[in-house]
């Protein structure tokens, strides 16, 4: 089990390497010539008018819970589905119950406008 | 030491030194994405201690979601760049917080320390017998229990199972309603004539209360006999 | 599924099916008929409460795998919680038209806080103590910030939450560590464990697990020092939800403590019936008890506000109950919870019709002065919540005050006891001073209500003449909620 991880952790540590002796490398071998046009932002675009840090709409808010909650009944149901071959038909018919009381709140959220995006 | 070792001090001082900084630092969306890190070292102790399952799940919904949720939150809020929070009480509470984890260190951890506790009033209450003058050395029931290969599975099994989490798991989804609704019912965006109603309703209270909590403006008081004989005339 | 099964949490499933279902129903329900959505949940808040009543009987039963269980008193757990949030359904249907709230929300998240509750008083395991305190959480939050925008309610949510977010983050710690010593969170096989294996009683770890969970469930009760919250929660939350708050949250956190209690009681070398206080635990408890009468009441008594007094007050009567946790008599304690419940809801009665008649929130004393003479009807059942807060014969309150500190002195806590009595004739102060402002002084200003209006709504007078009937009907017959409590035998709140 522990050796399945293993290839995760040597994922994120060669994609580490990767990109750091990349960029290190890059650090040492391009020229160094900065000017105050290049230090810009957005070297070619528009400067931004006034601070960058606008208050977002509470919409993402919602969305992002309604994200949380149905998360976590994905990773509830996950270890369900593995065990879906020998379940009898009485868990079976609780995970419906489950589902069907969740699909309450999504309804709920849905008719509240929750999920409206204008 | 074991490589198995090494990866948990590595993990220990990322998440420790990523949470450190959460609670330190005066930004609160660099405190957000660091709070990502900690989170993922959270998920290399899962998998150190052979639960995969519970690595993806807080991969998924710690990062995946509930992350995402607090820098949506951050950002939700109003001039969160000129706020700069602080707190006076920070020095004390990083000595009681370091205080605490020695004594959890003690009480729990691997050294067998011997504390004569009969002469203190309440401790001696709390820990009577013999083996209780002995702090740490704590027999964790369920250390270096080998996990099944098919524990994903078992798991899945145990929550729809009468006879184990059936309860608990119906619960949640009972649960998740109501955090839905409220949630909903707190943040959703109203129309604007329903919002501009409700202000309407709140400061005519809120004038009113006002007006009963100063005092009246009382004309002066003539004595009553003063007013009746100026009618008399 | 096994019917059995089902029948143990059977109040829970109505509850919470019902929220849920009304939940959908409201959605079709046109803003200007939200009463109905309200006359729903009262429905179903009754149902629930009778299928409690029909199922009460000595037996004790488990359900799901020993995680829930249904004796005597958690069905008469039930019965309070569900006659207490039908009589709040039927005072929140004219208060909230009168202040703007009439959202039907509310009805679907009270039922589903209520369904919680119903949990938690039937909870035999610590996971389901945790998610049952969670379940009647959660909408509490949202429903004591119900009447946003206006500031003061925002604010009593955001305390609320923040703090009681913290207060589960305890619990749930201190399940994790009992779990980690024991093995098990059932309480029933917690107390068999600690039976059989003496050194697990002295287990730091299950110490530890043990104070957290205390912990979580102390700022459930507002116990003192686990109180700061519950003032100014309680004034900013709308008066129904106060309401609430004040008897049903504390009876179903009162009887999850107990229990959990219980679990621990093998900590004791001395076993008695029918539940038991550890010897380690107990002194803790008294110590509690005894600063929170302290604290609360006098603290109570330098209020202007008298629903900040009410709050100060429900801290004070958490102190008594938790002398009576401490002594180890659960009946005494449920049956002081249920007097001091109805008292308590007698006193809101006159807070909401004021605050629904005059349409703003104004509880100052002055505010009062010379209600019960233009309302007498009002200034009598205040004067009957008061007299029965206080403990005045014939009122419940006295009836569960000396049940209550009976007990106590027969577990060799007389100076607990004293303390008690001490703190209920201190608080005579406080809670007369609302009989003498109601009834001795004189307006400042010409009130602006007719004394007509104040009566006029017939929900809110039906709730005004139940609570303030079971006042007195439970101080004249005590023995028949006696009857109710232990159904005829003795129960062991954890087996």
């Amino acid at each position: 089990m522990r050796t399945d991880f293993a290839f995760v952790g040597v994922m994120i540590v060669s994609a580490a390497l990767l990109m750091g002796v990349t960029l290190l490398a890059a650090s040492f071998l391009r020229p160094k010539k900065p000017n105050t046009a290049k230090l810009s932002t957005y070297e070619c675009g528009m400067e931004t008018v006034g601070d960058t840090w606008v208050q977002f709409r509470v919409n993402y808010y919602i969305l992002a819970l309604v994200f949380v909650l149905f998360d976590i009944e994905a990773i509830l149901l996950f270890p369900i589905a593995v065990a879906f071959n020998a379940l009898p038909l009485f868990a079976v018919l609780n995970v419906v119950l489950f589902i069907l009381v969740l699909l309450a709140a999504l309804l709920y959220a849905w008719r509240k406008g929750a999920l409206d995006w204008e | 030491m074991t490589l198995q070792q090494v990866i948990f001090i590595i993990l220990a001082i990322a998440v420790i030194g990523s949470a450190l900084f959460v609670v330190t630092t005066s930004n609160l969306f660099r405190g957000a994405l660091m709070l990502i890190v900690a989170f993922f070292g959270v998920a290399g102790f899962y998998v150190l201690l052979d639960n995969g399952l519970f690595a993806v799940a807080q991969v998924m919904i710690y990062i995946g979601a509930i992350s995402i949720l607090i820098i949506f939150s951050v950002m939700l809020t109003r001039g969160m760049q000129a706020m700069i929070p602080r707190n006076a009480q920070a020095g004390s509470v990083a000595i009681a917080a370091a205080l605490l984890f020695l004594i959890l260190l003690l009480a729990f951890g691997p050294f067998r320390l011997v504390v004569d506790l009969s002469g203190v009033p309440i401790l001696s209450a709390l820990f009577r017998t013999e083996s209780a003058r002995v702090l740490g050395g704590v027999p964790w029931q369920f250390a270096n229990r080998e996990v099944p290969e098919t524990y994903i599975a078992d798991f899945g099994r145990a929550l729809v199972d009468l006879n184990q989490f059936l309860l608990p798991f119906l619960l949640v989804a009972f649960l998740v309603d109501a955090v839905l609704a409220g949630a909903i019912y707190i943040a959703r965006q109203r129309k604007p004539a329903e919002v501009i109603a409700e202000r309407e309703a709140i400061a005519k209270e809120e004038a009113e209360e006002l007006a009963a909590l100063q005092p009246q403006p009382t004309a002066p008081t003539l004595p009553q006999g003063a007013i009746a004989s100026t009618a008399d005339h | 599924m096994n019917v059995a099964d089902l029948e143990t949490v059977l109040p829970f499933l109505l509850l919470a099916t019902g929220g849920v279902a009304l939940l959908l129903v409201d959605l079709a329900v046109p803003q200007a008929r939200k009463s109905l959505t309200g006359w729903l949940a009262f429905v179903v808040a009754l149902a629930a409460g009778v299928s409690a009543l029909a199922l009460v009987s000595g037996k004790t039963m488990k359900g799901f795998a020993g995680m829930v269980q249904a004796d005597a008193f958690a069905y008469f757990a039930d019965v309070l919680l569900c006659v207490v949030a039908a009589l709040v359904i039927l005072l929140s249907l004219r208060y909230h038209t009168a202040r703007g709230l009439m959202r039907g929300e509310f009805y679907p998240l009270l039922l589903l806080s209520l369904s919680g509750m119903s949990l938690a008083v039937h909870a035999a395991d610590l996971l389901v103590v945790f998610l049952a305190i969670e379940l009647l959480s959660i909408p509490l939050y949202v429903l004591s910030g119900f009447a946003r925008p206006r500031l003061e309610s925002e604010e009593a949510a955001l305390k609320y939450f923040l703090t009681g977010a913290f207060a589960s983050g305890f619990l749930v710690y201190g399940v994790a560590l009992i779990y980690g010593a024991s093995g098990t969170t059932a309480l029933g096989d917690l107390r068999a464990a600690l039976l059989d294996n003496p050194a697990l009683t002295s287990d730091a770890l299950l110490m530890a697990g043990l104070a957290l969970v205390m912990v979580g469930l102390l700022f459930k009760i507002a116990a003192v020092p686990f109180h700061f919250w519950a003032p100014d929660v309680y004034e900013g939350a709308p008066t129904t939800v106060t309401a609430f708050m004040a008897t049903a949250t504390k009876a179903a956190a009162f009887l999850a403590l107990m229990r959990v209690v219980a679990g621990f009681a093998a900590l004791s070398p001395s076993l008695a019936q029918p539940f038991e206080v550890a010897d380690a635990l107990r002194p803790m408890l008294a110590l509690i008890a005894a600063i929170t009468m302290i604290v609360g009441n006098v603290t109570a008594l330098a209020q202007q506000n008298v629903k900040r007094m009410l709050a100060y007050s429900s801290i004070a009567h958490a102190g008594y109950a938790l002398a009576g946790v401490a002594s180890g008599d659960a009946t005494a304690v449920l049956f002081y919870l249920a007097a001091y419940a109805f008292a308590t809801l007698a006193a809101f009665v006159v807070l909401i019709a004021v605050g629904s008649t005059e349409g703003n929130e104004d509880h100052r004393y002055e505010a009062y002065a010379g209600l019960g003479r233009r309302a007498p009807l009002l200034g009598v059942i205040m004067a009957l919540a008061m007299f029965s807060l206080i403990g005045i014969p014939p009122t419940a309150g006295f009836v569960g005050k000396y049940f209550l500190f009976r007990a106590v002195v027969a577990s060799d806590l007389t100076w607990l006891a004293v303390i008690g009595v001490l703190t209920s004739a201190l608080s005579a102060a406080f809670y007369l001073r609302v009989l003498m402002v109601l009834f001795m002084r004189e307006p400042e200003t010409a009130p602006e209500a007719e004394p007509a209006a104040l009566a006029a709504d017939a929900p809110r007078m039906v709730a005004a003449y139940v609570s303030a009937a079971a006042v007195l009907l439970i101080g004249v017959f005590p023995s028949a909620v006696l009857a109710l409590l232990t159904g005829g035998e003795l129960v062991a709140l954890v087996r």
